[in-house]
C-alpha cells in the first residue's frame, strides 16, 4: 500500500515563512520600543545631572554674590530709593502756613490752624460776613496747594466779628 | 507553530504597555527638565553677570564716601530718639528773642514695623515638597527659578510728638530748622493755636513728626535679582541742597507775615 500524501508541497513552508517574518518584526519592533525607552531614561538621567550641576554653579555664583560688598552695595541701593522716595523734603506745615500767608484778606485772621490727613482746617476770624465771603473766595480762587474749600456755619460775636471754620483739602 | 502565535499578542502587549507606562511618562519628565535646564543656566548667567556688575559698582561705592555717608545719615540704621529729642532741643534752645519758643513736650513713639512686614523676612529656598529627580512642581508649574536670597529691607516708621508755646516767626523758623537735620523727617499733622486774646501772638503748637530708619542689609545670602544695574547718588545732592535753603529761608513779605494776629 503506498502512503499517499494529500497535502501539497507548497503550502506549508510560505505559511511558514511568513509567520516567522512577521515575527521577526515584532521582536525587532519590541527591540526598538525598549531601546527607546532605554534611551529616554539615560537621557533623564543626564538631564537630572545637568540640572544639579548647574544649581551647583547657581549656588557657588550666588555665594560669590552674597560677599560683604553686595551686601553694602545692596544696602546703599536700597537707602537711596528710599531716600528718593521720601520726595524732596517737602514740610506741609511750612507750606500751609506760606499758603494761608499768601491768601489772607484784610481784616480776617486766624485762630487756630489744624492738618491732618491732608485736611487742613481753619478756624477764621473776619471783621463781618462781607470779608468772610471775600476770604472764601481768595481760598477758592488761589489754585495752588488748596483745591477743595468747603465752609462751615459761621456765627457773628457780640463784637461784629463772624467766626467760622473753613476745610481745605490740600494737594 | 501555537507558542509563535502566542508571542504576537504577547509582542503586541509589550510594546504597548512600554509606550503607554514608560515612554509617554518619560517624555513629559524630559520636556519638563529641559525647560528647567534651560531656566537655570539664564538663572546662571544673570548670576554671572551680576557679579561682574558688583564689581563695577563696588569701585563706586568706594569712591563716593561723602555721598554715601550723607545718604546713611538721611536714611539711617536705627531709631536714634535720643538724637531726634536732642536736635529738637538744641533747635529749640538756640532761637532767642522775638522768635524764641519754650517746648513742653516731646516724646519718640516706638517704632512700629510696616504693614506686610514682620521683623526680618524668610529666606525663601527651594520648596520641600519638590522632588529634584523629578521637578514637575505643585500646581503644574514647570521650569521655575530657584528663589534664592533675602529680599531687601523696608523702612520701618516712627512718629515723634512735639509741642510747644512761641511766636509765629519762632515756630516757622522751627519747622525750618527740620531740614538742617539732615535725617528723613515729615510732619504729618499739627495743630496751631492762638493761646492768648487780643493781640497776643502767643501760639500752642503740636505738631507730629515722621522719622523713618532702615535696617542694615546684611542677609547670609542676597536676593541677586534686586541689585540694580547702577548706584544713582544725585540723592545727595538734593539732600545737601535741602540743607542749603533753610539758611535762605524767610517770611513771605506778601500778604500777611502773620495770620494770627488780628
Amino acid at each position: 500500500m503506498v502512503n499517499i500524501d494529500l497535502k501539497t508541497n507548497s503550502e506549508r513552508p510560505a505559511s511558514e515563512a511568513s509567520t516567522d517574518f512577521s515575527l521577526m518584526f515584532m521582536i525587532f519592533l519590541t527591540v526598538v520600543t525598549l531601546g527607546i525607552w532605554g534611551g529616554m531614561y539615560f537621557w533623564e538621567g543626564s538631564l537630572t545631572k545637568n540640572v544639579q550641576a548647574t544649581d551647583d554653579q547657581i549656588k557657588m555664583e550666588t555665594t560669590k554674590l552674597s560677599r560683604q560688598q553686595t551686601k553694602d552695595v545692596m544696602d546703599l541701593q536700597n537707602r537711596i530709593r528710599v531716600a528718593n522716595e521720601f520726595g524732596d523734603g517737602k514740610n506741609m506745615l511750612l507750606d500751609n502756613l506760606a499758603e494761608i500767608e499768601k491768601l489772607l484778606v484784610a481784616d480776617a485772621y486766624v485762630n487756630s490752624i489744624n492738618y491732618s490727613s491732608g485736611v487742613t482746617t481753619i478756624t477764621l476770624m473776619a471783621k463781618d460776613f462781607v470779608t468772610l465771603a471775600k476770604q472764601i473766595s481768595s481760598f477758592k480762587q488761589s489754585g495752588g496747594i488748596f483745591t477743595n474749600v468747603s465752609t462751615g456755619p459761621a456765627h457773628a460775636g457780640s463784637d461784629g466779628k463772624v467766626e467760622t471754620t473753613i476745610s481745605l483739602k490740600v494737594n | 507553530m501555537k507558542t509563535k502565535i502566542l508571542l504576537f499578542p504577547l509582542l503586541l502587549l509589550i510594546i504597548i504597555s512600554t509606550l503607554i507606562w514608560m515612554i509617554i511618562p518619560s517624555w513629559k519628565i524630559i520636556q519638563t527638565k529641559k525647560l528647567d535646564l534651560v531656566e537655570r543656566q539664564k538663572q546662571l548667567e544673570e548670576a554671572q553677570t551680576k557679579n561682574k556688575l558688583v564689581d563695577n559698582l563696588i569701585s563706586v561705592y568706594d569712591q563716593k564716601t561723602s555721598e554715601r555717608n550723607l545718604i546713611e545719615e538721611y536714611i539711617p540704621t536705627k531709631v536714634n530718639d535720643e538724637e531726634i529729642i536732642n536736635n529738637l532741643i538744641y533747635y529749640a534752645n538756640i532761637q532767642t528773642g522775638d522768635k524764641e519758643i519754650k517746648i513742653s513736650d516731646i516724646s519718640v513713639a516706638k517704632p512700629v514695623a510696616n504693614k506686610g512686614q514682620t521683623g526680618k523676612p524668610p529666606i525663601p529656598q527651594i520648596p520641600a515638597d519638590v522632588d529634584m529627580e523629578n521637578p514637575i512642581f505643585p500646581g503644574g508649574i514647570v521650569g521655575r527659578k530657584m528663589e534664592i536670597g533675602t529680599p531687601l529691607n523696608t523702612p520701618v516708621s516712627f512718629d515723634a510728638d512735639v509741642s510747644f508755646v512761641g511766636k509765629y516767626q519762632g515756630l516757622k523758623e522751627f519747622f525750618n530748622k527740620l531740614k538742617i537735620f539732615k535725617r528723613a523727617n515729615s510732619v504729618s499733622s499739627f495743630s496751631i493755636l492762638r493761646s492768648g486774646t487780643g493781640s497776643s501772638e502767643a501760639l500752642t503748637v503740636k505738631a507730629k513728626l515722621s522719622f523713618n530708619f532702615l535696617d542694615k542689609y546684611n542677609p547670609v545670602e542676597v536676593a541677586s535679582s534686586l541689585l540694580e544695574s547702577s548706584l544713582d547718588m544725585s540723592v545727595a545732592e538734593k539732600i545737601k541742597v535741602n540743607t542749603n535753603e533753610v539758611m535762605k529761608v524767610i517770611v513771605d513779605s506778601k500778604g500777611r507775615e502773620n495770620p494770627f494776629l488780628p
